[in-house]
C-alpha cells in the first residue's frame, strides 16, 4: 500500500489484530515433538498391522478402517510438525539466533522436509529421524534461552 | 470520490497484524469491512467480522462467527458442535480441527455471537472471552484488496 499513498490518505487504514496468544510470545517445540512422536507411533502401527489374507469380509473392512485411521493420523501430525516448526522459524527465531547457530536454517529445513517425506512414505527410519530432527530444533530453541534441552519423559510419553 | 463511495456504503479498511486467522487471512493483508448497524446484525455463520476489544483501548480483532444468537456452542472430543450438530469447517485448512480445543459448552445470548480464530492453536477468542455482545462487532469483512494477487472475497 506504500505505492498508493493517495488512496491511503483518502481512506485511513485501521488496525485489526490477529495475534492474540495469551500471553503473547509463548513458544515451545514440545508440540512439534509430540506430533513427531505420533508420526513414529503411527508408522510402527501401520507396519505391525497384519493383513487378513484369508479373513472374512468384516475382517477386511475392519483392517481397511484401522489402516485408514493410522494413515490419517500420520498425515495430520506430520502436517502439525511442519506447522509448529514453521511458527518457530517465522515468529520466534531472529537473525541473531541464525548468526549464533549457523545450523539452524539447515536443521529447520531438514525437519520440515522429513515431515513431508513421512507424509509420503511409511518408513520407520525416516520417522525416527523426524523425531531426532525436532529434538535438534528444540536444542537450538532452548539454547537461545540459555537452557540445556532434554526430554526425560519422551519414552514414557511415547509409551509401548 | 473514493471517500464518498466508502461513506455511502459504510466501508472501512483494515490492515491485519498477526496470524490467528491463518490460513484464511495472513499478517499484513488489507481488508475492506462494511460497518454493521447498532441493532443485532444479521450475520451468516462463518462470516468474518471485526470485533472491538472490550478489555480496553486495544485495536480491534478479526474473527469468524461460528455461533449465532440463541444457539448452544460446544466442544466435544476436539470437534465443534452447534446445537448438537457437528460444524463443518473447511476454512481450517489441513490442520487438525482439534488444535487447542478442550471440552466446554456455551449458551449464546440473544444479542451475542460466538467467534473464533481459524488458527485455533494460536487464537484468543470466545473460548476464553465468552460469546461477544453484538455491540462490539464493528463490521463484516467484505473483501481482501491487498496483496493484489489475493484480491477478492474472503471465506
Amino acid at each position: 500500500m506504500k505505492r498508493f499513498p493517495q488512496l491511503a490518505r483518502l481512506l485511513p487504514v485501521r488496525v485489526a489484530k490477529a495475534h492474540c496468544d495469551i500471553p503473547c510470545g509463548i513458544y515451545d517445540p514440545i508440540s512439534a515433538k509430540i506430533a513427531a512422536q505420533t508420526v513414529l507411533k503411527m508408522v510402527m502401527r501401520i507396519e505391525a498391522l497384519a493383513y487378513p489374507e484369508h479373513g472374512t469380509e468384516e475382517q477386511h473392512a475392519a483392517h481397511g478402517n484401522t489402516f485408514g485411521r493410522y494413515v490419517a493420523v500420520k498425515e495430520q501430525h506430520a502436517d502439525l510438525v511442519k506447522h509448529e516448526v514453521d511458527i518457530l522459524w517465522h515468529d520466534y527465531f531472529k537473525p541473531e539466533h541464525l548468526e549464533k547457530y549457523p545450523d539452524l536454517h539447515t536443521t529447520v529445513w531438514e525437519t520440515t522436509k522429513l515431515a513431508s517425506s513421512n507424509k509420503q512414505n511409511v518408513d520407520l527410519d525416516s520417522a525416527k529421524s523426524l523425531v531426532e530432527s525436532v529434538d535438534k530444533v528444540a536444542e537450538i530453541f532452548w539454547a537461545t534461552k540459555g537452557v540445556t534441552y532434554s526430554d526425560p519423559v519422551a519414552e514414557t510419553r511415547f509409551g509401548a | 470520490m473514493t471517500l464518498t463511495f466508502a461513506r455511502l456504503f459504510q466501508l472501512r479498511v483494515y490492515v491485519i497484524q498477526g496470524n490467528s486467522m491463518s490460513p484464511t487471512i495472513k499478517d499484513g493483508q488489507h481488508l475492506v469491512v462494511r460497518s454493521v448497524g447498532t441493532s443485532v446484525p444479521r450475520l451468516p455463520r462463518r462470516s468474518l467480522v471485526i470485533v472491538r476489544d472490550r478489555r480496553g483501548p486495544e485495536p480491534s480483532y478479526v474473527k469468524r462467527v461460528v455461533g449465532l444468537p440463541g444457539e448452544t456452542v460446544s466442544i466435544q472430543d476436539g470437534l465443534l458442535f452447534v446445537d448438537g450438530a457437528h460444524l463443518d469447517e473447511p476454512y481450517l485448512g489441513r490442520l487438525p480441527a482439534s488444535l487447542g480445543l478442550g471440552e466446554a459448552s456455551w449458551e449464546v445470548g440473544p444479542a451475542e455471537f460466538f467467534v473464533m480464530g481459524d488458527n485455533r492453536h494460536r487464537s484468543t477468542d470466545s473460548r476464553t472471552l465468552g460469546p461477544i455482545p453484538s455491540a462490539l462487532i464493528e463490521g463484516r469483512v467484505v473483501l481482501r484488496y491487498w496483496p493484489l494477487r489475493r484480491f477478492g472475497r474472503v471465506s
